[in-house]
């Protein structure tokens, strides 16, 4: 057995509701007289959103609730894909809160969708790095359509050089 | 007798065992690659060594494989046992804290990122 699992976290009874989400805030870290582990919290980010990615009527996930068309437009014009996109966490010694960001499917049921993108972000996050997840805020920013995939907007012309 | 190793050369070492444990992909450097132990020789990122009254300090900065086989805190685990066994072969006997930090997840379908290179 490993000092890691070891001294795995113990499960702490619920807290009462308090300002601070989490118990400390920054990095999840497990001390040991060997030596601490610490949880980036960009690593319990990409966890989670991909947590929520593998739900089904979940569109996608996206930055912000106001740049939603924007970002996914960025997206579409870069293929560019982060695992943590539309997630942010809070993340203390042995708990962690998260938001996320993302469009239904239409058709779907909310509060289900909701319901099991909470649960999954919940358990992966829990299986993976120890963490309980005290809290998940799910912010559905938008509706997706299917069959109502537009083409993608034309890319803009290159500007005109400023100078000559 | 105390190895009079010069870090650079314990924070090698350290770093191709750590690099070696199954389910670590790579040392993380930092993002401006501020993690690192310099020495003669050059730099050595993702491992940070250093002296504190006698006892040796170590830093291991990690980028997991996705899914971890087990846990992150059990994959940390293993890398801190197997800097700690290690340690004695290249003679060091005072071994403080070795401190092993989950800095990024490695995926086998990385995204793809168009645009500019």
């Amino acid at each position: 057995m490993t000092q890691a699992e070891a001294t795995e976290r113990q499960l702490t009874p619920p807290v009462t509701a308090s300002r601070s989400r989490t118990q400390s805030s920054g990095e999840s870290t497990l001390v040991s007289d060997q030596g601490k582990t610490t949880i980036a919290n960009g690593v319990v980010s990409k966890i989670a959103g991909i947590a929520a990615n593998e739900i089904d009527g979940v569109y996608q996930l996206v930055s912000t609730g106001a740049g939603q068309t924007l970002s996914g437009l960025a997206q579409r014009v870069t293929g560019a894909e982060a695992r943590d996109r539309g997630v942010t966490v809070e993340v203390g010694q042995r708990e962690a809160a998260v938001d996320v960001r993302l469009i239904t499917v239409y058709g779907a049921s909310i509060p289900e969708v909701s319901q099991a993108v909470r649960q999954n972000i919940i358990s992966r996050v829990r299986e993976m790095t120890g963490l309980i997840v005290k809290e998940v805020n799910i912010d559905v920013v938008d509706l997706y359509f299917p069959g109502d995939e537009r083409e993608p907007p034309p890319a803009a012309p290159p500007a005109a050089p400023r100078v000559q | 007798m105390e190895s009079q190793l010069q870090e650079f050369v314990i924070a090698r070492a350290l770093a191709h065992a750590a690099g070696d444990v199954p389910g670590v992909v790579e040392l993380f450097g930092g993002r401006l690659g501020e993690l690192a132990t310099y020495g003669r020789g050059g730099r050595v990122p993702g491992v940070r060594v250093w002296r504190e009254g006698g006892r040796l300090h170590v830093e291991a900065h990690i980028v997991a494989a996705y899914p971890p086989e087990h846990t992150l805190p059990a994959l940390a685990g293993s890398v801190r046992e197997r800097l700690r066994e290690l340690l004695p072969e290249l003679g060091i006997a005072d071994i403080g804290p070795i401190d092993v930090i989950v800095a990024d997840l490695r995926f086998d379908n990385p995204p793809i990122v168009l645009g500019v290179a």
